[in-house]
């Protein structure tokens, strides 16, 4: 009885996702609806009444607010512009050196915001006309920085990854030193497919140097120091275990202001844009943990979770088998939902699974992440790609950047099968802070 | 044909405000207890819980009918392209009328634990400071019947063949 209301709630939640009712709202109804039917009205009303608080009300969750601010303020006020100079500037006489400098850039943004579509739009802004004028193929350039926006993501801070520590309970400050490693590991990848198609084809990446004439080392220097200071303070001192993610990220915020204010680059637009979208961002993402928390307690009531946990156990799927699946699952997931609803709605169903499995938690949010990132690049719903396409519409359509992020998505998939088979490549920074 | 825009748009503005002021205080106060534990060795007492038990909260519900105003809620967008005009509108109507029920189910619920910790004036001890929670409880209630007269409205007007809301403006964030 109870298994049966399980299978139907997913049905059901399948059912109103496809309606666009918010993922939020669909989880909780079919939480309420569920608990409702196998145990009655008061347990269910018991489940609706104290999970949005219980779950809100919460000290590791409140660095999602202030990484958010952080980021905004930096993208608003354009806090790391100097970054992609200085790339140009050491890779001058690089063959495709435009390109890894934008990659590079990318990486540095990264580590000021957590979010993947910033990263995308901020670079790709400043980026994509240098590359086109340099002779790039423009379905090149475009998916180029579309997939190097995914970086912004992997490189703490990371919202994703917040909320997935939080919810996995599992070490924040952990997964974040996991994702520095595979966060490099993708800038590597990326550039080595540039380094790649710039010996190969050079009517698609162009081999002349940079013009880098009106660029002077001590211009460059001065306009990204601070932006430094302040990433090795907020990282030094979370690494090293001085400041919870919270600290880390109210000082991270506190600093990218100061920074915008001293340089001149803040204004009340400016400030009033980053904390509204840290406040629209949060309104949406939270009630969707809210609704993942009640969907979690109705599948664990229901049996549902351990009947999956079950048939993977009966299947005797061994690792490689059941991350081939995980690893299937998410990439069509991503092709269709933007990923903190794709990353809420699955691990109700997904962590008992992997408890039972002896999967690192650790490991797994940061590989989760990486799987994440490649739907926000995949069609139809690539939402790096759609950003890339608003700051650059006069460059490429969607499909030309669709066809030039392709070969990134490849150099991805090689990446997670490393990364499957050497847990090690994303482990080796976090066992470094036990 | 159906007026209420601008009252909608003040006073969800309004609740979006003070969850402003959440965030902005929530900096501040967290920067100044991390620079007077390092600084001056004297931490802010019960800094952990005024976050926790006040400012999350308002940031986290009050903006929620802001956000739904904007059409900021994430939806899962597979077969947007697929479904015609004339049935989106309706989809659109059966989706808001949903999501109004579940706000609704939310309001009653998170009101009786609100009178519940009010009932028993709850607090908690931080060091020697005793901190009233029950206040921070009436935030999700208070939002989430507001969310639910936005998601009645929206209904309201695809019924009455207004454009939705959310089509004049677009937040798109992330």
């Amino acid at each position: 009885m109870n298994l049966t209301a399980g299978l139907l709630g997913l049905l059901v939640l399948l059912i109103l996702l496809a309606l666009q009712v918010p993922v939020a709202i669909a989880m909780i109804i079919v939480a309420f609806g569920g608990v409702w039917i196998m145990f009655g009205l008061q347990p269910a009303i018991g489940v609706l009444a104290n999970t949005p608080y219980d779950f809100v009300a919460s000290w590791t969750l409140s660095a999602v607010p202030m990484f958010l601010l952080m980021g905004f303020v930096a993208y608003h006020a354009g806090l790391t512009a100097g970054l992609f100079d200085a790339a140009k500037l050491g890779l001058r006489k690089v063959p495709g050196g435009l390109g890894i400098a934008a990659i590079l850039a990318c990486s540095g943004f990264a580590s000021v915001c957590g979010s993947s579509l910033a990263t995308a739009a901020s670079m790709g802004r400043i980026a994509i006309p240098e590359m086109v004028k340099a002779g790039y193929r423009p379905s090149f350039a475009t998916g180029a920085l579309a997939a190097g926006g995914t970086i912004g993501a992997l490189i703490p801070p990371s919202i994703l990854m917040i909320i997935y520590g939080v919810f996995a309970e599992t070490s924040v400050t952990k997964v974040f030193v996991g994702g520095i490693s595979v966060g490099i590991l993708t800038a590597i990848f990326y550039t080595a497919v540039i380094l790649l198609i710039a010996a190969l084809r050079k009517d698609i990446v162009p081999r002349t140097p940079i013009g880098v004439e009106e660029l002077s080392a001590s211009g460059v220097f001065r306009a990204i120091w601070p932006v430094f200071v302040l990433i090795v303070l907020v990282f030094g001192g979370l690494f090293s275990g001085q400041f919870t993610a919270t600290e880390a990220g109210a000082v991270g915020a506190a600093g990218a202001i100061l920074i915008s204010v001293v340089t001149g680059r803040m204004s009340w637009k400016v400030f009033g844009q980053s904390v509204l979208e840290t406040l629209s961002t949060c309104a949406s993402l939270f009630i969707i943990g809210v609704g993942a928390v009640m969907l979690t307690k109705f599948l664990g009531l229901s049996g549902v979770a351990g009947l999956i946990g079950g048939a993977v156990n009966d299947f005797e799927l061994g690792y490689f088998e059941l991350m081939l699946l995980i690893v299937v699952i998410y990439l069509i997931l991503g092709m269709f939902m933007e990923p903190f609803g794709a990353m809420l709605v699955t691990l109700p169903v997904l962590l008992p699974v992997l408890n039972a499995q002896n999967i690192d938690l650790v490991w797994f949010g940061v590989f989760l992440v990486k799987l994440l990132e490649i739907g926000m690049i995949t069609p139809p719903l690539g939402m790096n790609v759609f950003v890339i396409r608003n700051v650059a519409s006069q460059y490429a359509s969607l499909a030309d950047i669709f066809r030039g992020v392709a070969i990134f998505i490849a150099a991805d998939i090689v990446l997670i099968v490393l990364l499957i088979a050497w847990p090690e490549l994303t482990l080796f920074l976090p066992r470094l802070m036990q | 044909m159906l007026g209420g825009i601008d009252t909608v748009r003040r006073i969800t503005g309004g609740l979006a405000l003070l969850g402003a002021a959440g965030v902005m205080l929530m900096l501040v106060h967290v920067t100044a207890y991390v620079i007077m534990r390092h600084f001056a060795s004297s931490p802010i007492p019960a800094t952990i819980e005024i976050v926790s038990y006040y400012y999350m909260l308002l940031i986290a519900f009050l903006p929620i009918a802001w956000a739904e105003r904007r059409g900021d809620m994430i939806t899962v967008e597979v077969f947007q392209h697929v479904i015609p005009n004339v049935m989106k509108r309706w989809i659109d109507v059966v989706v808001a009328l949903v999501t109004f029920a579940a706000y609704v189910a939310l309001t009653y619920t998170t009101w009786l634990v609100a009178m519940r910790e009010f009932g028993a004036r709850s607090f908690v001890i931080s060091l020697n400071l005793a901190l009233p929670t029950w206040p921070g409880y009436f935030v999700l209630p208070t939002a989430f019947a507001l969310a639910a007269a936005v998601s009645l409205y929206r209904a309201a007007r695809g019924v009455a063949g207004v454009e939705p809301i959310s089509s004049t403006e677009k937040g798109a964030t992330q």
